[in-house]
């Protein structure tokens, strides 16, 4: 009778027990359930922004690391990855790992999007945080593919070693490089998708927008060579926004010395904001010098000059990024990357005049008042891209773009020669040596027995 | 009884023999008055034992082997006290001088009158069959400390101490460990419920004693919390018809200060040198570079060293300076300005009794301890506990605890913590010969802060002299814990329990730095906003203080139902309880924001600008002031049931079954794995109760055994996605966002782990002898464990958290007590010994398995299969080149090609050039206790050992001493020249530095040392004032005094220079 007694207590109890148990335990933990915690996510700017990867700077020609300066680094996989000796680049803060993270915040948003009710998906908040984290993917396998992949070249894509094209979050699928083709395919696709759902401009430039699908379309087309889209596309960007800033008004400009960065982060020309958050390999401005010829290449009157570089014993050293601090550089899309763009494409399509008035148009807003050297508006086409050209990486410095850009001209035979000196040493890396393609971290191989480049 | 003696000795020694001394005795006793008899056991056997006439002071003598005593007396009345091991005392009235034959009767040989407490039920220890330890209060008063649970240090078999620290919130653990990426804590529970307070609450003479649940049988009572042991504690409870006791309790305790010379470290001269080294390599260009746009500042030497070649200094005003740095040693400054002993003093009032109906405990507790950098603390202790027997058949207890405690001040700066633009300098000097604070620049440079403002600044310099003064912080914790209990007995052999326990901590901390700070001064200058044109500054900090305060609250709440049968009939006897328990825990955690322009009296505050970044001063950087944390809210549920059955049979054979349900709200956990069951079984068996049993010299022999189940699944490893939500970041955005904290596994299952205990308890010689050996052994199937894997498809991180590890664990627990002289002078010794041996049985990821992995400190949990838990190993050491460079192997050759040899061993899996030293953690562990008595005074001293184990030494590392400054004694070791390769394994300083040659040298085998040591844990001295000789019903007053942590009295590998910061106490005890 008492055990009766007792086992019906204990089950009367029990009943009570899963409401009582269900009740929430945490207010900062949540599982991803609502629009509200996707969108949560997509505000994580150190991730989803700030998250760029520095070894294409790191390997490419903007800078230099005096000798004494080189000495001063202790991690070997940064002295090495300098001089592109093949070393360890096995871990996981490296810029594969912290890609690949952009790259499974987005994923773990899309799943989450993807499991809401059908009422849900009608919202248009739930479209727009579905082609945002579409973009911050997109972004990320881009910025990848320059780096890890080889230049496009039309006729060997389709076989040459690209990106893993990673589309969920499950922890337990193996690894598979795609084709740098279908990686560019992928990036193409999930932009297009995008694009429709994405607000013109964003509040925030850190949130997707259209401009900024339009201005990664410009990107990726660029990298591909395939001008007169990337062209279109960059003036589907401006078209949405072309403000510059005047750097005669808009812009204090500090002292030679000053490590002050004179930009706001989000100032006017910026589109869609990420920079590069940490540096895993040497290239922070306490290690870095701006490559000397290209700083002579900027004429007495360029106010770039003074605005973007501060003047150490060392040489002249970066501190004007569209970022928070003088050692963030900023690798996002701003309207002058888009005008130049636009200016390339159109002088490549032989529209030379209108390039170059683009071009001019830029430049009375970097150069100081009324002391601008008149452009020759009757250049030939071949003169005109090469001033577009030299344009293009005054203005773009720093910006992690350097690296395809040289990967791309030198498949269109500009033979433009990467060289290093450490103590007395020269290191070269010839025009489009495997090298280009960066290697993956040891571990990541060895862990998935992926192919190496 | 005594005819049935007297006839049965009359038989042995002949009835006229016995006769005619029965006459001569008494003819004897008129004379001299000799008291004789002898004292037997309930069968018959003689006992030894102590003999003292009450109320005089005539000599303690005690019986023969056989038990006869012989006793001089002055009066042929009076009483005697007749005590003695494994015996219950006796008080024996005479009347006559004898023989005397005294029964007296056994205690069941030490162990069997310890009940132990599972925290749902006390039971004799002797039916027991699961593995538990107690710890009585007398062995509780052994050690002088503020922490309950260090108590056990020592003194109880199975239990490690000072193990490593990381996922521990207590630093003990039950039997080593059980689990790889699981929580390690054992679970605590004071009276009936686990504590999730602060341990620090609770005042050590408060416990009556401390119960250790060992195997299965802890985890089947206590469910999923208790995977890795049980610690019960039992507070003072009156008990009934006992009067009135009152135990007054008072400690003063001092520690030794730190000794500084013991801390690795260069002197001033060797840093200097280290110095000279580097800048002459240009090591400090990029330093000087920075130091002129951020103004840093630069070392001293540094500075002498580069205004020297820019020709600023003469070469003799170099040296001469040099030479005064290389006089002043940091730890001297330290050592007279911010060290002091540590002091303690503990005091207690304990007031317990009972009546036929009532009990009752009364405890006020006063500790107040500063340590030796000035951090002072004090805690209050009340409590209060009641049982009422309102009739036979209903019982009320009710208590309450409640705990202030109030910790801070001002604290001075510890050593090394002023630091050059955070390196740290062994040359810095805080105050002058007259005592005047000196600035240390830590900061900014001297020539800047001289000259910055043009007066318009507030002081900027930095004096560690003096700063800590102005800065104080203030915790202050409250905790109340009441708890109330209604026992109903339906029949005699049905009892219904229902109690509940509520608590309630509430913490406040407090942070206040004045104006007067370096913190504050700093913070105002830097948002100083000067107009040089005008002269004037706009303040975005005002003048004044800063103050933050922040609250913490615990709250839990506890109710418990159980059915309690207890019901002995023929040979019979079943002890059954049955019950289920619901329980819930808040926490709570409020950030302030800082508030600033502070005053505390008269009271002033301004509003300040939290949102819009200005310019700093120094390097004109925009920055937001303040920023503070998220709330933070959590509530625990959880829902049990439990049961527990044990039949004896005969008073001989046990068997016991229990087991577990939980279930909980914890985060994530899908409906169907919300409830968890865990069981054990067990049995037990007296031998020496068996009729066929028959040797003498064994008084008690009884074996029993159990086995179990206890599970663990870590609620934050789930197949879902979770978020945390952060706090808005500041300039960027302003929007709220959310980190993914948890990677979603869909193939995670629960831990099993299964263990088997079997125990032998015995006593021979009379109790002189008694002891337990245990055997048990642990398999841990699907634990979690940190696996490597491929990190495309997550990111950011090196491991993920998989069910991919198996692990066996067996030991050996011994305790022996043994009773060598039990006179006058008593001498007892315990003997602990205890076996931890622990491997990883299978992994399943193999890449990640092999001995490279245990490449590392030994202080972390790395799974290798076959290996300890905790395990050590090392690159192959080839010695030092001639040009000092530490040498390894690749293949069969010696190679400095670090990364060669790193990829070998980290990706092709090498083995032979790892080499595997053993286990981190001591493999063979126990302690010694002698304990002395003579009259009033006794003593004790436990030695403790640890043995079988490697440990990873600390070494000089040239790019921490370039960039933090950080020193190392094997610095002088270093190989300097040309056949110092014969000499040392310390590599030569070069530059420019190589990560790769440090981390080599730094994980070979030159760095490992065996750990194998024996420490001197306390002396005890203890003298009970014989005050009941002066008159009966005064206090018994004890007074002692306790040395703690001696030292080492041997250490195997003595390299590595250790302190250890000896404590004295005096202290007495006043029983009423």
């Amino acid at each position: 009778m008492i055990v009766a007694i007792t086992i019906a207590t204990i089950m009367v109890f029990m009943a009570g027990c899963d409401s009582f148990l269900d009740l929430k335990s945490s207010n900062n933990y949540a599982t991803v359930s609502t629009i509200e915690d996707v969108e949560a996510i997509l505000n994580n700017t150190q991730i989803m922004n700030f998250r760029s990867p520095c070894l294409g700077e790191a390997s490419a020609d903007d800078i230099y690391i005096p000798d004494q300066v080189y000495d001063r680094i202790t991690k070997n996989s940064s002295r090495d990855t300098y001089i592109w000796k093949e070393t360890d680049y096995g871990q996981a803060s490296s810029p594969w790992g912290t890609t690949y993270e952009t790259v499974f915040y987005a994923n773990v948003c899309l799943e989450a999007l993807e499991k809401m009710s059908a009422e849900e998906k009608q919202e248009v908040r739930w479209a727009r945080a579905r082609a945002a984290a579409l973009v911050f993917r997109s972004n990320a396998f881009l910025q990848g593919i320059w780096i890890w992949g080889k230049a496009y070249d039309e006729s060997t894509a389709g076989n040459d070693l690209g990106m893993v094209i990673k589309t969920n979050p499950d922890v337990n699928e193996p690894s598979v490089r795609k084709s740098v083709k279908d990686t560019y395919q992928q990036i193409i696709g999930d932009l297009n998708d995008a694009i429709k759902y994405l607000p013109n401009i964003a509040e925030v430039p850190v949130t997707p927008s259209k401009a900024a699908a339009y201005g990664l379309l410009a990107r990726t087309y660029l990298s591909m060579r395939q001008y007169e889209t990337a062209g279109l596309y960059a003036d589907s960007c401006l078209q949405l926004n072309n403000e510059l800033m005047n750097f005669n008004t808009d812009i204090n400009i500090p002292a030679p010395t000053s490590s002050v960065n004179p930009f706001n982060i989000f100032n006017k020309e910026v589109i869609f904001s990420t920079v590069i958050g940490s540096f895993y390999f040497a290239v922070s401005p306490t290690y870095a010098v701006i490559d000397t010829m290209l700083i002579y290449s900027y004429d007495d009157t360029d106010l770039r000059r003074r605005v973007f570089f501060r003047n150490t014993a060392n040489g002249a050293a970066m501190r004007g990024n569209y970022s928070q601090s003088s050692s963030q550089y900023f690798t996002g899309i701003s309207t002058a990357e888009m005008m130049l763009v636009r200016a390339e494409c159109m002088v490549r399509e032989n529209f030379v005049r209108e390039g170059l008035e683009l071009i001019d148009w830029l430049r009375t807003h970097r150069y100081s008042n009324g002391i601008r050297p008149a452009l020759n508006m009757e250049m030939t086409q071949q003169e005109a891209l090469d001033m577009v050209l030299v344009e293009r990486r005054k203005e773009l410095v720093m910006r992690s773009l350097r690296w395809m850009d040289v990967k791309r001209l030198n498949k269109e035979g500009r033979n433009i020669l990467l060289k290093r000196y450490v103590n007395g040493e020269e290191y070269l890396l010839l025009p489009n040596e495997s090298k280009y393609a960066r290697p993956l971290p040891t571990d990541v191989i060895a862990l998935s027995g992926m192919l190496q480049n | 009884m005594s005819l049935y003696n007297m006839i049965d000795q009359a038989k042995k020694i002949g009835f006229f023999a016995y006769v005619i001394g029965l006459l001569t005795t008494m003819d004897d006793a008129m004379a001299q008055s000799i008291l004789k008899g002898q004292v037997t056991d309930g069968k018959g056997q003689g006992v030894i034992v102590t003999l003292r006439i009450a109320n005089t002071n005539l000599p303690v003598s005690s019986s023969n082997d056989d038990g006869s005593f012989e006793l001089q007396v002055d009066s042929t009345k009076g009483a005697l006290i007749i005590t003695g091991t494994g015996i219950e005392t006796l008080h024996y009235p005479f009347d006559n001088i004898g023989p005397h034959f005294i029964e007296v009767k056994r205690l069941s040989y030490l162990i069997e009158n310890i009940e132990v407490n599972t925290g749902y039920q006390s039971i004799p220890k002797e039916r027991a069959t699961g593995s538990f330890e107690v710890l009585n209060a007398d062995e509780i008063a052994l050690q002088v400390g503020t922490n309950i649970l260090e108590r056990l240090d020592g003194m109880v078999s199975g239990v490690t101490f000072n193990s490593s620290t990381d996922r521990r919130k207590h630093n003990l653990s039950v039997r080593g460990v059980s689990t790889i990426n699981g929580p390690l804590d054992p679970l605590i529970i004071v009276d009936n419920f686990p504590y999730e307070g602060d341990i620090e609450n609770i005042h050590p003479d408060d416990v009556e004693n401390i119960t250790i649940m060992k195997d299965a049988a802890a985890a089947s009572i206590w469910g999923t919390r208790a995977g890795n042991g049980v610690i019960v504690i039992t507070t003072k409870k009156g008990r009934a018809n006992q009067g009135t006791k009152v135990e007054l309790h008072a400690i003063s305790q001092i520690t030794q200060k730190t000794d500084l010379w013991k801390i690795p470290a260069l002197s001033p001269a060797e840093y200097i040198e280290a110095e000279e080294f580097f800048y002459k390599q240009g090591a400090y260009n990029t330093d000087l570079l920075w130091s002129d746009i951020l103004k840093t500042p630069i070392t001293p030497a540094v500075n002498i060293f580069h205004d020297r070649a820019r020709g600023l200094l003469s070469s003799q005003d170099s040296v001469r300076m040099i030479d005064v740095l290389k006089a002043s040693d940091s730890r001297n400054q330290y050592n007279r300005y911010f060290y002091e002993p540590a002091r303690m003093q503990q005091y207690s009032a304990n007031i317990r009794g009972g009546e036929k109906k009532m009990t009752y405990a009364f405890s006020l507790g006063y500790q107040n301890r500063e340590s030796e950098l000035g951090n002072e603390d004090v805690k209050i202790n009340l409590r209060t506990q009641h049982n009422y027997t309102v009739n036979e058949k209903i019982k009320l207890d009710v208590g309450a605890y409640y705990t202030y405690a109030k910790s801070g001040g001002k604290q001075r700066p510890a050593f090394n913590s002023v630091k050059v633009n955070g390196k740290n300098v062994p040359y810095l000097s805080f105050a002058d010969e007259a005592g005047n604070a000196l600035p240390v620049y830590s900061y900014l440079r001297q020539d800047y802060i001289d000259t910055v403002g043009q007066g318009m600044l507030l002081d900027w310099n930095y004096y560690p002299l003096n700063d800590y003064r102005y800065s104080s912080n203030k915790d202050t914790r409250e905790d109340i814990m009441a708890n109330i209990g209604f026992h109903y007995r339906m029949f005699p052999f049905l009892k219904f329990t229902a109690m509940y326990q509520y608590q309630r901590q509430r913490g406040e901390s407090e942070l206040h730095d004045e104006v007067g700070s370096y913190k504050m001064r700093n913070l105002i200058n830097q948002y100083s906003q000067i107009d040089y044109d005008k002269g004037t500054v706009k303040r975005i900090v005002p003048l004044g203080g800063m103050f933050s305060r922040s609250t913490s609250s615990l709250w839990t709440q506890n109710a418990r139902f159980q059915a309690d049968f207890n019901k002995k009939w023929d040979r019979h006897e079943v002890v059954a309880l049955v019950g289920s328990e619901i329980r819930q825990t808040n926490e709570n955690y409020v950030p302030q924001q800082p508030v600033y322009g502070y005053n505390p009296d008269p009271y002033q505050s301004q509003q300040v600008d939290f949102v819009n970044a200005y310019p700093t001063l120094v390097t004109g950087e925009m920055r937001v002031l303040g920023g503070n944390a998220n709330e933070y809210l959590q509530v625990n549920r959880f829902v049990s049931f439990f049961g527990n059955v044990a039949y004896t049979f005969n008073q001989r054979y046990t068997a016991s079954f229990s087991t577990r349900k939980d279930a909980s709200n914890i985060f994530g956990l899908k409906a169907n794995d919300k409830w968890n069951p865990l069981w054990s079984a067990g049995l037990s068996w007296h031998v020496h109760e068996e009729e066929f049993f028959d040797v003498p010299w064994m008084d008690r022999l009884s074996l029993r055994s159990t086995f179990g189940y206890s599970g663990n699944l870590d609620p934050t490893k789930t197949s879902q996605s979770i978020i945390s939500y952060a706090n808005p970041n500041g300039i960027t955005t302003l929007l709220p966002h959310a980190v993914i904290s948890e990677v979603p596994n869909n193939q995670l299952r629960w831990e099993k782990v299964g263990m088997l205990n079997i125990g032998l308890d015995f006593a021979i010689a009379k109790g002189r002898l008694s002891g337990s050996l245990e055997f048990y052994r642990k398999k841990g199937t699907d634990l979690y464990a940190p696996t490597l894997y491929d990190y495309t498809v997550r990111g950011n991180y090196t491991t993920v958290i998989m069910n991919s590890a198996d692990m066996i664990g067996k030991g050996i627990d011994l305790r022996l007590t043994s009773v060598n002289l039990n006179r006058a002078l008593g001498w007892r010794t315990t003997y602990i010994f205890n076996i931890v041996r622990n491997r990883t049985a299978a992994y399943h990821i193999t890449e990640a398995s092999r001995l490279g992995s245990l490449i590392g400190n030994g202080t972390s949990i790395t799974p290798v299969v076959g290996r300890p838990l905790y395990s050590l190993a090392s690159y192959r050491w080839g010695g030092l080149d001639g040009e000092g460079n530490p040498q390894g192997y690749l293949e069969d050759d010696i190679s400095v090609d670090y990364q060669k040899i790193f990829n070998e061993v980290s990706v092709q899996g090498i083995d032979k050039n790892v080499v595997y030293h053993g286990s981190s953690t001591p493999v063979y562990q126990g302690s010694l206790s002698n304990s002395f008595s003579y009259r009033g005074f006794s003593l004790t001293a436990l030695l403790s050992y640890r043995l079988g184990y490697y440990y990873r030494r600390s070494t000089v590392a040239y790019s921490q001493l370039l960039t933090q400054g950080v020193g190392h004694p094997d610095y002088a070791k270093r190989w300097k020249n040309l056949g110092d390769e014969e000499l040392t394994t310390v590599p030569s300083m070069t530059y420019p530095l190589n990560e790769n040659r440090e981390r080599f040298y730094r994980y070979s085998t030159p760095t490992v040392s065996r750990g194998d040591h024996i420490y001197l844990e306390f002396i005890n001295v203890d003298y009970r004032i014989p005050t009941s000789r002066w008159r009966q019903g005064w206090p018994v007053i004890n007074v002692f005094v306790n040395i703690s942590d001696l030292g080492h009295l041997w250490r195997k590998d003595r390299t590595e220079v250790l302190d250890n910061r000896m404590s004295f106490s005096v202290g007495g005890r006043i029983n009423l």
